[in-house]
């Protein structure tokens, strides 16, 4: 009898702690959903198989939800990237124009997504594309990512995000052996973007920038 | 000509010759009862295809392989497109259209998630062999000395997340070449998303919408018809499952099936109406000229005799039959029925008193020369080489004479009945065309005959025109047509219609011929002409070009490549380096060759490959989205080996060159019914009859000219079918122009012109235009006969 008490409350317990880190995970993911614009700084190391040191870079970034994210590497030099659903734009220099569209490439576009999913914390395709893990503690949450099909897992390998408020560290390894590791920093969600950053998004210049007005709802 | 006294004129050679029918008609119940057994316990093949009734497209043998390939690893292939104003909801549908896909006992799902990922392994395989591949533009930069920028960006790719995506390791490709060389080999839709098992796509029309591309194949034989059937039915199951569980969903298909499976059921439902239709007519006008069933129920078996023997042979002779031969086969039921006609109206005829054998032995020459005017009419079209008209006169001419040797040997065995006076408005009705023509005289009938002759060449000359494109004979349903054009622009598909064929005697040869033609297909496709293009060299340059790529790398991993200092500066080992360069070295003729390609290659990239046959290397080369076939001509025509092969505009030229074929025949066919009336009637001017059916071509083709239908080899074909009628009647007017016999032709055009009529109804152009030409035909037959046996001295009306 005390046994199967016993056995109750563990199962109990262990409903409850799940249903726990259910919650806790949904908050999590609200939260980051929560604003349409982050923008921040980065440091990246790659730790790149056969090499014996790591290379590392660091700039700042900005991720528009819905629209893309834009990676501007300021050391050790400089190269600015825009990655949206369709497309790779690179930048040469802080003010000029694009440089020429690069070839289409799948594999490429694929990794774009992913990325872009993570910044978003789009679950909904992440989860087509991964086995995800939440561990959820005082310090703060971490999820574990595993490819959950064979396409995926020919390029990634294993990825992890850790953060609080926001997300603070993002690592990948991929399956050629490569590691790299994202470090966040001053994340902030402004409420208005600069006309030239948002060029860098509107190519076309198709899009309404967001002003302060616009996003003070 | 009708004798009173009719036992002793009955000659002992005409009873003889009775029952030698008799006998043939024993014979032939048993060989067509043996036969029918034997196939029906094989199982009676019935074919839908269209395409099968049309001539192999292509003289060139190479072609007739490359089109048998694409048939056989596109025929039983089905595309569904799930499409929703939704991502998620479009996805979930998709989920649940796979998992009904999975538990169908007919179809086959592709996994196409499993099928990218063959594609990738296939370009892994590629990794060994990059010292001999590269991109058009780093080949451009190689050659304009831009090693040291490549090497550049690669070191800039390794500082951003743009490097994340590198499938070979920096010890072994420090450019990532390869990667950008892969990139290039990708086919297929430019808007494609992995989302997990499902391929996800976005149009360019609706850019708000999701669409779900989801492949499977038919368990069953591609040219199954209850299998096509059953298939069409489960897709249209999914799709009203998938519409009950969610909102918004469209299920977009493409696929062979689907025409095959529509042809069919339209092909069904005009047998069942043309059958019902002209059995209707048939019945009615049997019991009002007869007030009996039993010259209906002789007639039907007769009929039905003859159609069974029909369908024996040409099962036992083609293997299968073709739907559209029987379709064509109802309609012999208002020519077969003409010798029951004839047979009946004599012995039913109000002051008949003669036995059945007199009766018949006083039609027989009529009939007999009916027959075989009639065998030598459709005998002609045997002379195509169309397949499906070929079939067509086969079943015919066997349903015809079966029919007839039926008649001969059943109905004098039958009672005679009680005669009968036929009911007046009958009579004058059968009297009408002979009393049109009753008062002019024969200076007048020259002058009518010639200036309808006249008129409708004049018409003919004006404004006759032609159409052989295959197209305007086979008319899909408007909305399996815009189905396909959705899936043709979201997922690109490659046409089985049009492609290159490239051949050489040897297999680098090939593909340097097939390389002169890329050049030529990348300029097409940057002005639109082609939206893309895929062949076997594009994956598998030729020998010399992958030399030539060798040694463009020098500038990478010579001696003094820019491969070295980029690794020195991110601290590569100088064992990895040493053994990076040892590999370039050691690979130097370790080319890339066509066996190493498809032992690896996945199914739709090695279909592509001919091979080798008697001497000769060949390979296909197919596209997407062809807008222009005459830029594809003239590129094939700079490059020799190379040929541009357009199915469609083959089969069309051959339908052209059939036309022209069957009108050559069909006068042919006149000489020889001409020579027969000669032969029989020993007097030129019995060659005259032919006027009838030769006089009411010509009107129908005038008509035909002023209503701007354009003329098709299905007109040609029914032209003959005119021309059997048309000597039908003349000859038995001529034979003999009394009531009797002018009530028979009256039923006769009567029944022929229903179930003709019927087929003008259809929707199957083909069918449409071989029914409008016969009725046509036979009404002016009608209308002629009594003024062109006036021209003979043939008895008085």
């Amino acid at each position: 009898m005390g046994r199967l008490t016993a056995a109750v409350t563990l199962f109990l317990a262990l409903l409850t702690s799940a249903a726990h880190a259910q919650t806790d995970s949904g908050q999590i993911i609200k939260r980051l959903q929560q604003h349409s614009l982050v923008a921040g700084r980065f440091t990246q190391t790659r730790e790149l198989h056969g090499l014996s040191r790591p290379i590392t870079s660091s700039g700042k970034f900005i991720f528009w939800r819905h629209h893309g994210l834009y990676w501007e590497t300021l050391s050790p030099f400089y190269q600015a990237t825009t990655f949206t659903d369709d497309e790779l734009i690179s930048w040469l220099s802080p003010r000029g124009p694009a440089a020429k569209a690069a070839p289409d490439d799948r594999v490429q576009r694929h990794v774009s997504r992913i990325l872009l999913a993570l910044f978003a914390a789009d679950m909904s395709t992440i989860d087509k594309l991964f086995d995800s893990r939440w561990t959820v503690d005082e310090a703060g949450w971490s999820l574990e990512l595993t490819p959950a099909n064979a396409a995926v897992g020919k390029v990634i390998d294993r990825a992890w995000l850790r953060g609080e408020q926001q997300l603070r560290q993002l690592r990948i390894a991929t399956r050629n052996g490569d590691v790299s590791t994202i470090r966040f920093e001053d994340v902030m969600a402004p409420a208005a973007l600069e006309p030239s950053r948002c060029a860098r998004f509107n190519r076309q210049a198709t899009l309404r920038c967001p002003d302060p007005v616009a996003a003070d709802q | 000509m009708r004798r009173a006294d009719n036992a002793e004129s009955v000659t002992a050679h005409f009873r003889l010759l009775q029952r030698l029918a008799l006998g043939a008609f024993i014979l032939l119940v048993l060989t067509v009862a043996y036969g029918m057994w034997h196939a029906l316990e094989a199982g009676l093949e019935f074919e839908t295809d269209l395409q099968a009734l049309l001539p192999q497209a292509d003289d060139s043998q190479l072609a007739q392989r490359a089109g048998q390939r694409l048939f056989d690893y596109g025929g039983d292939k089905i595309v569904l497109v799930i499409a929703s104003p939704g991502r998620e909801n479009a996805l979930a549908a998709a989920d649940l259209a796979t998992r009904l896909l999975r538990d169908s006992p007919l179809l086959q799902t592709e996994n196409i998630a499993a099928r990218s990922e063959q594609a990738m392994e296939a370009m892994e395989r590629l990794v060994p062999h990059r010292f001999h591949l590269l991109s058009e533009r780093q080949r451009q930069a190689l050659d304009s000395g831009g090693a040291s920028s490549l090497a550049q960006q690669a070191l800039r790719d390794l500082y951003t997340p743009r490097g994340w995506g590198r499938s070979v390791s920096l010890q072994q490709d420090p450019l990532n070449l390869l990667q950008e060389y892969l990139s290039t080999l990708q086919t297929g839709p430019q808007h494609a998303e992995l989302a997990g098992e499902h391929l996800l796509l976005r149009s360019v029309e609706r850019p708000e919408w999701s669409y779900v591309m989801l492949a499977a194949r038919s368990r069953n034989s591609a040219l199954d018809l209850d299998a096509q059937q059953a298939v069409v039915e489960a897709v249209d199951a999914l799709e009203q499952s998938l519409q009950g569980e969610y909102r918004d969903i469209q299920l977009l298909r493409s696929g062979i099936v689907f025409h095959a499976a529509a042809a069919a059921r339209q092909a069904r439902s005009e047998i069942a109406i043309i059958g019902s239709g002209s059995a209707i007519g048939i019945i009615l006008l049997f019991l009002a000229t007869f007030a009996s069933l039993r010259p209906l129920l002789l007639s039907l078996a007769s009929v039905l005799f003859g159609s069974l023997c029909a369908l024996t042979l040409c099962h036992y002779l083609f293997g299968s039959i073709h739907l559209l031969t029987l379709v064509f086969g109802a309609s012999l039921i208002g020519v077969a029925i003409d010798y029951s006609l004839h047979y009946f109206t004599r012995v039913h005829g109000a002051g008949n008193r003669d036995t059945g054998l007199v009766s018949l032995r006083a039609i027989f020459p009529g009939i007999l020369l009916g027959l075989v005017t009639s065998v030598i009419g459709y005998g002609s079209l045997a002379q195509a080489s169309l397949p499906g008209l070929r079939q067509v006169a086969t079943f015919s001419v066997a349903g015809l004479a079966s029919a007839w040797l039926f008649v001969v040997a059943v109905y004098p065995l039958t009672a005679v009945p009680a005669p009968r006076t036929y009911p007046g408005p009958l009579l004058r009705l059968a009297d009408a065309p002979w009393r049109l023509w009753h008062k002019l005289s024969g200076a007048h009938v020259i002058a009518v005959l010639a200036i309808l002759g006249v008129t409708s060449l004049a018409a003919c000359w004006w404004g006759l025109r032609t159409a052989d494109d295959v197209r305007s004979l086979y008319k899909p349903s408007a909305q399996l047509i815009e189905q396909e054009r959705q899936i043709q622009a979201l997922a690109g598909n490659f046409s089985a219609n049009q492609f290159f064929l490239v051949s050489a005697v040897d297999e680098e040869t090939l593909l340097q011929r097939e390389e002169q033609l890329q050049h030529l297909l990348s300029q097409l496709q940057a002005r639109g002409v082609i939206e893309q293009w895929n062949g076997t060299s594009r994956y598998l340059p030729s020998t010399a070009r992958q030399q030539r790529d060798y040694q463009r790398l020098q500038g990478v991993y010579g001696e003094r490549g820019v491969a070295w200092p980029l690794m020195a500066e991110l601290g590569v080992d100088k064992a990895d380096q040493r053994g990076l360069r040892q590999a370039y070295i050691d690979s130097e003729e370790q080319y890339l060759l066509p066996r190493d390609w498809l032992r690896g290659a996945p199914e739709e990239l090695k279909m592509l490959w001919l091979g080798e046959h008697s001497g000769h290397y060949a390979d296909m080369v197919t596209l997407a989205g062809v807008q222009d076939l005459a830029e594809l001509e003239a590129a094939a025509a700079q490059i020799e080996g190379v040929e541009f092969v357009d199915r469609v505009a083959r089969i069309s030229r051959l339908l052209a060159a059939q036309r022209h074929s069957a009108s050559t025949l069909l006068a042919v066919a006149y000489a020889s019914v001409m020579g027969l009336l000669l032969l029989r009637y020993r007097r030129p001017r019995a060659m005259l009859l032919v006027l009838a059916p030769l006089l009411s071509t010509a009107i129908s083709l005038g008509i035909l000219a002023l209503a701007a239908v354009p003329l098709s080899i299905f007109h040609i074909f029914a032209l003959f079918l005119v021309l059997g009628l048309g000597m039908d009647y003349s000859i038995f007017a001529r034979e003999s122009g009394d009531s009797d016999c002018r009530l028979a032709i009256m039923l006769s055009a009567l029944t022929s012109g229903l179930s003709f009529g019927l087929l003008a109804l259809s929707s199957t152009p083909m069918v449409q235009a071989f029914g409008l030409a016969v009725l046509l035909g036979s009404l002016f037959n009608l209308l002629l006969v009594p003024l062109v046996t006036k021209l003979d001295e043939g008895p008085a009306p």
